[in-house]
């Protein structure tokens, strides 16, 4: 999978090098399906290392969005683990956001860094659990 | 952070946005302002730096407080163009409630206007001299 239109933002980079972009402007991007269906935002970026290695430690790659339908606020990590409590927190959290989801990179078509706007081509959003 | 059979993996913004950084001799750098991301040439984001300070701050604040933020860091900061503070990945040597650096403070390309302010601004003003009590 290539996002084939990451169009260039700030900062400015020079020609020779990849272009540059913020995680702080990737937050908020709407979601949507190829048929132009929205999904949801992007409340989150999920990383993971790579087999390359970036000074003394591996790189970490982009591995997938956690999206969510609302703008309620960080969900503070109770939406994520399983175990994490206290569990009445938990379960409120997990309730404001029932439709949150995850969209692994696998399904991503597109990130149009001007229109501010992720294209995917699942109809549906996987688990947001991680497994420990 | 959660271990799976390919290593580590962290959501950005909840483990490494507002974080303190921790240079090799313990001493407090700055927050993570904001990560920078680059395109590898397979399509893939990578993350290449840790943004600090109000350059970075203030866009990601975004309305009037994070243009605010930016202007008065702009016209407040001796450099003619400023940029944020920024620190390649590739310095990082581990990342748990804070995020560590393998280099020292005095070495990181981190923004400098906090201790300008210091400097030209707080030494200056009445009662900074002081000593604390």
């Amino acid at each position: 999978m290539s996002p084939s239109d990451v169009a260039p933002s700030e900062p400015a980079t020079p020609a020779s090098e990849p272009a540059a972009h913020r995680l702080g402007h990737l937050l908020g991007f709407d979601v949507v399906t190829d048929g132009g269906r929205p999904l949801g935002h992007v409340n989150d970026v999920r990383l993971a290392t790579g087999h390359g290695l970036r000074g003394t430690r591996a790189e970490l790659l982009v591995e997938g969005f956690v999206v969510g339908t609302r703008h309620a606020g960080s969900l503070l990590g109770y939406d994520r683990r399983s175990e994490q409590g206290p569990r009445l927190l938990r379960m409120l959290v997990r309730w404001l956001h029932r439709h949150a989801g995850y969209v692994a990179w696998e399904a991503v078509l597109s990130v149009d860094w001007a229109e501010r706007r992720v294209v995917v081509r699942t109809e549906t959003l996987d688990d947001l659990t991680m497994s420990s | 952070m959660t271990e799976n059979a390919a290593g580590p993996r962290y959501d950005a913004a909840l483990r490494l946005l507002d974080r303190q950084i921790i240079d090799r001799d313990g001493r407090l750098v700055a927050k993570v302002d904001d990560v920078e991301l680059a395109q590898r040439e397979d399509g893939r984001l990578e993350v290449v730096a840790l943004l600090t300070g109000p350059g970075a701050l203030g866009p990601r604040l975004g309305g009037r407080l994070g243009r605010w933020t930016v202007a008065v860091w702009r016209r407040l900061h001796p450099a003619e163009s400023p940029q944020p503070g920024r620190i390649p990945f590739g310095d990082v040597t581990g990342i748990d409630s804070a995020v560590h650096v393998g280099r020292r403070l005095a070495d990181l390309d981190v923004d400098g206007f906090e201790r300008w302010v210091d400097a030209h601004v707080v030494t200056r003003l009445p009662g900074a001299k002081h000593e604390p009590e």
